[in-house]
């Protein structure tokens, strides 16, 4: 009989549930042989202990494995709200080599209104477009558009930061600063690229828009380090990349910044051109994305020392995937070959 | 992000837990093949059968071969003693094997008793199974070796499944002579009767309660249809399975005796007998599945001593009219008379109470009979339906009517019994082989050609029995009726050497 107190009834409890749910997996897969079906047991009979047996051996593996072993997680955003084709493919690319994506919409940032902090600044450059004093309105946009970048919020509403820079680019058509205007409006479109100009622009601002957005996104601006760190330190991640793809004169660009947590230096610009053969970009994606993950792993993963989990998992998985196998084996052994049955004949 | 402790999971791990679970894995994936079953085999030589087939002062040594489709064959052979047992090697389970027990009278002398099962199947866990073992090439019955209770002009089916005949209805042969609704099914493998087949929504069987009504086997079961009750014809039919029977509605499917033309591909037809106290000229088809059309042809004359079979070619093949012409009818019966043809068999001897047995390449044989004048016939012509010609190829050495003539598995007929020239039922029976009869369009190659011996007695003279072929390749005789008269209730088996 056991003995238990509250300190190793816990214990107690596991080891009576996973000898009763054991027990009834081998009693489903053998101890209920009909004798006169021919066959040991019904065929499903034999897939579903067949399973459940499969399930209590990985079973260990992904639980224990999910709470110790994953790589780190890494917050990776995309200053743009659509998900297109290049982003689809850098998603996968980098889930696919190991890395954790996070949502920051989603998962980490509180949302708040950030314009509340510069709301001053905001009202303050639309007076002047209405005064008609638009390359002032121009800077006092700027500002704005640096604000919000420099805040955390902002990197999760790219269609907030996507309105300033469009504010920012209407302004600079006003005054006749038309090369400026082409920059930031195609930095607005490098943020969202689906964003659809509002009406509150006149009909002259529209056009240039339209002709400015056939050169395809600029590349939009990048969060500044403290911006990064902030959010690295509320997501409680150890990385954080900033992927964005754009066009300069020369075609397609992907920049990237990796940002690890804790890292003293400023984090650098990566530019990376791309071809404009669309079947190229696929596979450029992909090899920049593994590259990335690569990267962002050989800092955060090795460095930390080689745990008692790590040791174990492999050889787990392994020893658990050569006795499934050996299970399937045997299991269909047994039921592709019949039994032999003794025979006596009584006189 | 803090690592949690994992050495304990470790150590368990490295330590027990993967070498037990691989334990009891391998354990449960051998449960399945494991602990192999056992197959108890009993002999039966049938309490109601005469004579001893495993005499020890006879049978000195038994051998034991089980095959199947699937596997080799395995024998073993041992000294006979009477309560010993014989072990055969390890049979692998599977279905359809087929187990052969023979005894003789020595190791490699001469063997004096055979059985055979019917196909059956061997799985896990134990099993038992009776096989009846019967002196060879001879007739074995006994007192009591018979319907329960004793009654004569019941319909007599072979199932196609299951291998095992049913006996439906028939007439008492003790007290006042009524209907007895009963229908009892014999195990082809054991030689016995295993009792009632339930009669569904019917718990008196009144359904069964008829006789000289007819019975053809269906692809899953048997139909039996017409015959009387003690109240007059019946026209009602019923359908049967291995294990119980239900009555259908009412048909116009009466007629009183007659007989059945089998279809070798399923179903078949019924034709001749009486209705409304006249010879019958219709005739009515019945497909695998058991559906029926009614009156699909009329004959053009009836006949009192009809006999019929269907060829290799699909033609009907009809002896025994009133006008002395044999006949043979192919085409599209449902399709009404436009689409059939009639051809006169100019020069084939017309027979009554004849017994027509189709051959497996197509041919017919038809044996003995008696001609129009009363005269016992007992050549026996060959008809061959593809080259259209009919020749004598020998004849009985007995000559006889309403005898049966069956065919066994090895190829041979075996005739049986019948009236002879006494006017009297006979227990005599011939072995007919026609295996080696060449196919010639002219009747010269053939003339005499036919092998004819006498073979083994019945234990009890009749004529217009039935005499069926079971798939063990034994021969089962029952019905008909004796020198006296009165109908037989005892079966006789036959069993051959194959």
């Amino acid at each position: 009989m056991d003995s238990y107190d509250s300190q190793n009834l816990g214990p107690l409890f596991m080891r009576h549930m996973w000898k009763n749910v054991f027990l009834q997996a081998m009693n489903a897969h053998f101890f209920s042989c009909p004798i006169d079906d021919g066959l040991c047991v019904p065929v499903y009979r034999r897939i579903v202990s067949m399973l459940v047996l499969v399930c209590l051996f990985f079973a260990p593996a992904p639980l224990w494995g999910e709470e110790r072993d994953e790589p780190s997680a890494l917050v990776l955003v995309l200053p743009r709200g659509d998900d297109s084709f290049v982003e689809d493919t850098l998603f996968g690319a980098l889930e696919g080599a190991g890395l954790r994506v996070l949502s920051v919409d989603s998962e980490i940032l509180e949302a708040s209104d950030p314009r509340a902090e510069w709301k001053e600044l905001e009202e303050r450059a639309r007076g002047l477009e209405l005064e008609m004093r638009f390359r002032e309105a121009a800077e006092v946009w700027r500002d704005y558009r640096d604000g919000l970048l420099s805040s955390r919020q902002s990197v999760s509403r790219p269609n907030l930061l996507a309105d300033a820079q469009l504010a920012l680019a209407a302004s600079w058509v006003e005054s006749g600063e038309l090369e400026l205007a082409r920059l930031e409006f195609r930095r607005a479109l490098g943020i969202d690229r689906r964003y659809e100009v509002a009406s509150v622009y006149n009909p002259r601002v529209r056009a240039f828009f339209d002709e400015a957005g056939q050169k395809g996104p600029g590349l939009a601006p990048v969060p500044r380090d403290e911006v990064l760190d902030g959010l690295i330190e509320e997501a409680d991640v150890d990385a954080f990349l900033w992927v964005s793809i754009g066009c300069d004169d020369a075609g397609w660009v992907l920049l990237q910044r990796l940002r690890f947590s804790g890292q003293p230096e400023p984090s650098t610009e990566v530019r990376r051109r791309l071809s404009d053969e669309p079947r190229s970009v696929e596979a450029e994606l992909r090899s920049e994305a593994d590259r990335m993950a690569f990267e962002v792993l050989s800092v955060v993963s090795p460095l930390e020392p080689a745990s008692e989990a790590k040791r174990w998992r492999w050889p787990l998985i392994g020893t658990a995937g050569v006795v499934a196998a050996l299970t399937v084996g045997l299991i269909s052994a047994g039921a592709l070959t019949p039994p032999m049955i003794d025979v006596v004949v009584r006189h | 992000m803090s690592p949690i402790d994992t050495s304990k999971f470790s150590r368990l791990i490295r330590l027990g837990f993967l070498p037990v679970v691989l334990a009891a894995t391998t354990l449960g994936a051998l449960g399945c093949s494991g602990s192999p079953g056992v197959l108890v085999v009993y002999i039966s030589s049938s309490s109601n059968i005469s004579e001893d087939p495993l005499d020890p002062s006879v049978v000195r040594w038994l051998r034991i071969r089980i095959d199947g489709p699937d596997m080799g064959v395995v024998t073993a052979e041992g000294p006979f003693e009477r309560g010993g047992s014989t072990e055969v090697p390890p049979v692998p389970a599977g279905e359809e094997r087929r187990l052969v027990i023979e005894g003789l009278t020595g190791e490699g002398g001469l063997i004096v008793s055979r059985g055979e099962s019917l196909p059956f199947t061997i799985s896990k866990g134990q099993k038992e199974i009776e096989v009846y073992v019967g002196l060879v090439d001879r007739f074995s019955s006994a007192a009591g070796f018979g319907l329960d209770p004793p009654r004569h002009s019941a319909a007599v089916v072979p199932l196609k499944g299951s291998g095992d005949v049913l006996f439906i209805g028939g007439r008492g042969c003790v007290g006042d002579d009524e209907a007895l609704g009963r229908i009892e099914r014999f195990d082809s493998t054991s030689a016995r009767l295993v009792g009632p087949v339930e009669c569904l929504e019917d718990d008196s069987c009144v359904m069964a309660r008829r006789w000289d009504h007819l019975a053809l086997p269906l692809a899953d079961g048997a139909l039996f249809a017409g015959g009387m009750d003690d109240d007059g014809p019946m026209s009602s039919y019923g359908l049967c399975n291995q294990d119980d029977c239900l009555l259908a509605e009412e048909t116009g499917l009466s007629r009183i005796g007659g007989l059945v033309a089998e279809n070798p591909s399923g179903g078949g037809y019924l034709l001749g007998g009486k209705v409304d106290g006249e010879l019958s000229t219709r005739i009515d088809r019945i497909d695998a599945s058991g559906d029926i059309s009614e009156g699909v042809l009329l004959l053009p004359e009836a006949g009192g001593g009809l006999s019929a079979t269907i060829d290799g070619a699909g033609g009907l093949l009809l002896m025994g009219f009133e006008d002395e012409r044999a006949r043979r009818i192919s085409g599209d019966l449902e399709a009404g008379e436009e689409a059939v043809s009639h051809q006169i068999l100019e020069d084939a001897t017309d027979r009554k109470d004849a017994s027509m047995v189709t051959l497996p390449d197509g041919r017919v044989l038809a044996i003995g009979g008696r001609g129009a004048d009363g005269e016992i016939i007992s050549s026996i012509e060959i008809f061959d339906p593809f080259l259209e010609v009919t020749c004598n190829v020998g004849s009985l050495i007995r000559g006889r009517y309403s005898h049966g003539a069956s065919k066994l598995r090895d190829g041979r007929v075996l005739v049986t019994g019948g009236f002879i020239s006494t006017g009297s039922p006979t227990a005599e029976t011939e072995m007919i082989d026609p295996r080696y009869l060449p196919q010639a369009a002219s009747c010269e190659r053939l003339q005499g050609r036919l092998e004819v011996r006498m073979a083994a007695r019945l234990s009890t003279p009749r004529a217009g029995h039935a005499a069926i072929s079971l798939q063990n390749g034994h021969l089962l005789v029952a019905g008909g009726k004796d020198e006296d008269g009165y109908a037989i209730g005892r079966l006789e088996i036959f069993v051959t050497a194959l």
